[in-house]
């Protein structure tokens, strides 16, 4: 059930872990679905440890990847629609909240030389996966499978890089 | 409990010209926006439940007791420009200060345009979903596509905001309740049964109370909006028998505003979460949650994350 | 001291002090009705020249306003008696405001059957922002008060290019609601 918490699974070179897109569960509709109501159960059971304006945003994120997932009922999900919707429930967003929940509560509105505090920039980054979700569900909507690929990619290159690592 | 001190009203820079001075606050509590120091933990309840399968296992990677990890903190904290973020000005679309993660530019062709990361100190428009609001005197409709309503400053802080649930007595004993988390970080129930009508439970100005006028009601007193963090709006059956769900929970605005959140549901037991209420900046984020739990009404609570609530039995908090 | 204003007089604030930069609206309401002055809000309607909110957002009260830049000592010191005061910096008010009108009312929805007619004092002064001597008082709008629940004190207001300042002291059986409508705002 926690597959999608395998970033913060201690043992980081197990390799042998499925990519986010072959995830349990699959990518049909209902899959994707569900893999949306586990992560907006996580980010309901810990709205007591988020600010609530994160909660309230990353549930706007979770709406967001749930209509590109109802675009489905017109037209069949464009794959790159499919990995921007995965690896945001697999991935990016589980481990962007787990990140924030990692640091002591008395340093998160601390802010840091760069001028943010973790707060503020756990907000930024859960403002960034909902542009760039709002865009992939406009790129559904209008079948513009170059910019479902951009977005697809844009990602990735945000949220893979080794930092955000834990 | 007093509550108009201007230090810990939701900041606004538009109007730097003008500031309020009161002396009215009461000495209240350092402030801790998001991180409230959990209350001390009273002895081990009479009863003890075994953990909610809702709930994250103990000790699983989101266990907040473990050290935070150096790693941890520097995902989190970028080389981003010094502007602070927009996010406690007025209104969207908030203009986000540059991105927090310091990435190399991707090829300009495959740039999106709604998403580029901007230079140091470029601000971004983030491209937030619209926020649906509510005009005085209307009725909206709170259904799966457009789950959630955002009210105003002025409707957030004017009159009270009632909560009721307006069902039939074909349903069943239905009664209405809320778990609630205050800014000070005193976090209970209120219900009519059980002798829980008002939060905080002391004191002779509740920010919610219980109440019954044709149906069973929360009222929320807006006058006192800035105590309040959070709310989770629940139905269950007192006698804890399967309810033949139906009928609608209304809310209401100082401004006649009316949310509606239909009901219709099998029969089924359990505790039914019908909307959630967050404060942010000073704005009441309402949401038809729609989500039925199997099980008591600490089961419901601790899927919304009201972890810090001591309790007696599953359905009965310590306070 | 000049003697205290009655309503609907006004004073040419920038005329009769050409170096005033800035001003402190002082609002004072007491009673001894404790759930009364529990639910007193006193709020700011930042309008155009027609008396108009110049939207929502323009309603500044408790839950959607500014603190000012005074350490706690010298705020205790600068408020004195008031209830609550308003800070002015004149020369940086927007022009699309044209007048800074400065209300109360009773928040009703919880507690009934409270009226200003319960306040003993209800006054509204004006200081100078450097120093915070005060410039000039209203009279005791209380004693006008029965059965309303909505105040207009006074305002700031733009003329000939400098501020005059003018005691209103009208009362709003509506309250809330009835000011509302006249100021244009949604609730």
């Amino acid at each position: 059930m926690m597959a999608w918490f395998r970033r913060a699974v201690p043992d980081r070179s197990d390799r042998s872990r499925p990519a986010p897109t072959g995830a349990p569960g699959g990518d049909t509709p209902p899959a994707l679905h569900t893999s949306l109501s586990d992560v907006v159960a996580v980010i309901n059971a810990r709205a007591g440890h988020l600010p609530v304006e994160a909660v309230v945003r990353s549930r706007r994120l979770t709406d967001t990847l749930g209509e590109i997932v109802d675009t489905s009922t017109v037209r069949p999900l464009d794959v790159y629609a499919v990995i921007a919707v995965r690896s945001t429930l697999d991935d990016y967003l589980p481990t962007t909240l787990q990140s924030y929940l990692a640091v002591d509560p008395e340093r998160r509105e601390v802010r840091s030389g760069s001028g943010l505090s973790p707060t503020d920039s756990l907000l930024q980054q859960i403002d960034i996966l909902q542009t760039s979700a709002s865009a992939t569900l406009l790129a559904a909507r209008e079948q513009d499978a170059n910019a479902l690929m951009t977005q697809g990619s844009f990602l990735e290159t945000k949220f893979s890089r080794s930092d955000l690592d834990l | 409990m007093i509550h108009h001190d201007p230090a810990t009203a939701p900041a606004r820079t538009d109007l730097p010209w003008l500031r309020h001075r009161t002396l009215r606050a009461a000495p209240a509590a350092p402030t801790a926006p998001t991180a409230p120091t959990a209350p001390t933990a009273p002895t081990a309840p009479a009863v003890v439940t075994p953990p909610d399968p809702l709930a994250p296992p103990a000790g699983s990677s989101l266990d907040l007791s473990a050290p935070p990890t150096p790693a941890a903190s520097t995902s989190l904290d970028l080389g981003a420009p010094a502007a602070p973020p927009a996010g406690s000005s007025l209104d969207l679309p908030t203009i986000s200060a540059g991105s927090s993660l310091d990435l190399p530019p991707l090829p300009a062709a495959g740039r999106p345009a709604a998403a580029s990361a901007p230079a140091p100190g470029e601000a971004t428009l983030v491209n937030r979903p619209p926020v649906l609001r509510v005009v005085s005197g209307t009725t909206s409709l709170l259904t799966g596509p457009s789950p959630t309503v955002t009210l105003t400053r002025v409707q957030s802080g004017v009159g009270a905001l009632s909560v009721q649930a307006a069902c039939a007595d074909t349903v069943g004993d239905v009664r209405i309740g809320c778990a609630y988390e205050l800014r000070d970080g005193t976090t209970s129930l209120v219900q009519r049964a059980g002798s829980l009508p008002t939060a905080p439970h002391t004191g002779g100005r509740p920010v919610i109370r219980a109440g019954r006028e044709r149906f069973e009601t929360l009222t929320v007193d807006l006058v006192q909006v800035r105590e309040l963090r959070r709310m989770a709006v629940y139905l269950y059956s007192e006698s804890h028998e399967p309810l033949t769900w139906g009928g609608t929970a209304t809310i209401e605005t100082f401004g006649r505003s009316r949310i509606q959140i239909p009901l219709d549901r099998p029969r089924s037991r359990g505790v039914l979460v019908a909307l959630t209420v967050y404060n942010v900046a000073g704005e009441l984020v309402l949401r038809n949650e729609n989500l039925l739990v199997p099980g008591s009404i600490r089961a419901a609570a601790l899927a919304f994350g009201y972890d810090r609530i001591t309790w007696v039995d599953d359905n009965t908090p310590l306070t | 001291m000049a003697a205290p204003l009655k309503r609907g007089a006004n004073v040419a604030l920038t005329r009769e002090i050409p170096s005033l930069t800035g001003v402190v609206v002082g609002v004072l309401l007491s009673s001894a009705e404790r759930v009364l002055t529990d639910n007193l809000v006193v709020a700011t309607i930042l309008c155009d020249a027609h008396s108009r909110a110049l939207s929502d957002e323009h309603f500044v009260f408790f839950n959607q306003l500014s603190p000012p830049d005074l350490s706690v000592t010298r705020l205790h010191t600068a408020v004195g008696h008031d209830t609550e005061q308003i800070e002015v910096d004149l020369a940086l008010v927007p022009p699309e405001v044209v007048r800074v009108v400065v209300v109360a009312y009773v928040n009703e929805g919880v507690v009934a059957h409270r009226s200003l007619g319960q306040l003993r004092e209800a006054s509204i002064r004006v200081l100078d922002l450097r120093g915070n001597a005060e410039l000039v008082r209203s009279e005791n709008l209380a004693p006008g008060l029965s059965t309303e629940t909505g105040l207009v004190l006074g305002e700031l207001y733009r003329h000939e290019g400098g501020w005059k300042f003018k005691v209103i002291g009208q009362g709003y059986a509506g309250g809330l609601r009835a000011m509302a409508t006249d100021f244009g705002l949604s609730l």
